[in-house]
């Protein structure tokens, strides 16, 4: 039937109108969000120059590159204590003990044992690792134990200081082990320690070590 | 015959440590996995007497150790050890063997699943203890929640599944 065949051309035509006006819609917010980005690029690019000139009136060394090497994951802990993996790197890579760890820019843990072809890496939520770590966003320094037997991180700070709930934890970069600002992992509950010397907050660490397949070991 | 039977005892122990350590991680419940190797070491002190669940014991916690985190310094072998001795010598006093008690689901069974968790959760408390003392950052009451219970229950809860597989491997029924 003519009329209504014609009456299916119109509405579909109408249909891709609309869409089209859709389109036309979402290209312009696109194309604003795009130059909204290219500002803040070109601002960025300003500050890192701005940072690089600081960094030289004062003297301050340039942030570290690390120099890593990628291991996989080919066993893990068989008791249900300790929170250690085997990766397939050793010695004949450059992998020695104390080497720290990472997964991108999150903290993993540190190499306790390495041997020829494999290595012992004790993740930071064993209960023999003790990380120096700090509040991202106020700066506060306190200390990550690792909690075995619950799978999470606590990390104690000084009573006085401000922590709170949703708070990001990066490592501090003190002692020799693990380098400083790759992110421990978002606190999700703040306790005062009995004694009160002390607030206690439970952290969520940013890595899933159950789902963890390859790793970085940083070799300087 | 008794040198093949170590030499199976000692293959048995091969193939679980091996599976402790790799696919049992699929099979994690709130957070803890079943200790297969602990059902061992409770399985041959109570078929074989004190002198195979003290070596079977040793074994089983040198194979725990050697994946764990050195920290354990020869805790997991004591423990596991000493719950063999333990175990071997009493066994003719508090196990119900199978020999009268036919099939999976019956009174063996139970007596397999009762000794299986006290001695887990007896073995797991002694190691909390042993860390803590060592001042590890472990708390007995999170400890008793995450681990020892829930692992006693979930290894206790497969006891009668590997008795019946190593009963019919070991020919012992």
């Amino acid at each position: 039937m003519p009329p209504l065949k014609a009456g299916e051309a119109i509405s579909a035509n109408a249909r891709q109108l609309f869409r089209f006006q859709d389109l036309v819609a979402a290209n312009k917010r696109l194309q604003k969000q795009v130059s909204l980005y290219a500002a803040e690029l070109v601002q960025l690019e300003e500050f890192k120059l701005e940072n690089q000139r600081l960094r030289n009136i004062l003297s301050l060394p340039e942030a570290e590159k690390l120099n890593t090497q990628t291991a996989i994951l080919v066993g893990r802990d068989s008791s249900n204590w300790s929170k250690t993996v085997l990766i397939n790197k050793g010695l004949s890579s450059g992998i020695k003990p104390q080497q720290a760890v990472v997964f991108g820019k999150n903290l993993v843990g540190k190499v306790i044992e390495a041997g020829p072809r494999t290595s012992k890496v004790a993740l930071i939520v064993d209960f023999s690792s003790k990380v120096p770590a700090k509040i991202l966003r106020t700066r506060e320094e306190g200390l990550v134990f690792g909690l075995a037997q619950s799978g999470f991180a606590t990390c104690k700070i000084k009573y006085l200081q401000d922590v709170q709930v949703g708070d990001q934890v990066i490592s501090s970069g003190l002692g020799r082990t693990y380098p400083k600002g790759f992110l421990i992992g978002t606190v999700i509950k703040v306790e005062d320690e009995q004694s009160r010397l002390y607030k206690v907050a439970e952290i969520k660490t940013a890595v899933r070590f159950s789902h963890l397949e390859e790793v970085m070991v940083i070799i300087e | 015959m008794m040198r093949s039977r170590k030499l199976i005892i000692l293959l048995i122990i091969v193939l679980f440590a091996a599976l402790q350590g790799s696919l049992l991680e699929l099979v994690r419940i709130f957070n803890v996995k079943p200790d297969l190797l602990l059902i061992l070491v409770v399985f041959f002190s109570l078929y074989f007497g004190r002198t195979y669940g003290l070596g079977c014991g040793a074994l089983c916690g040198f194979f725990t150790e050697l994946t764990s985190s050195p920290v354990c310094q020869g805790a997991v072998l004591f423990t596991y050890s000493l719950l063999g001795l333990i175990l071997g010598s009493i066994a003719k006093w508090v196990y119900l063997h199978p020999v009268r008690n036919k099939g999976l689901f019956n009174q063996a069974a139970v007596s397999q699943i009762a000794i299986t968790f006290i001695f887990t959760f007896l073995a797991y408390l002694f190691l909390a203890l042993f860390f803590g003392m060592r001042q590890m950052e472990l708390l007995l009451p999170q400890a008793m929640l995450y681990v020892i219970l829930p692992a006693a229950c979930y290894t206790a809860s497969l006891a009668p599944i590997i008795f019946s597989c190593l009963e019919t491997v070991l020919n012992v029924k």
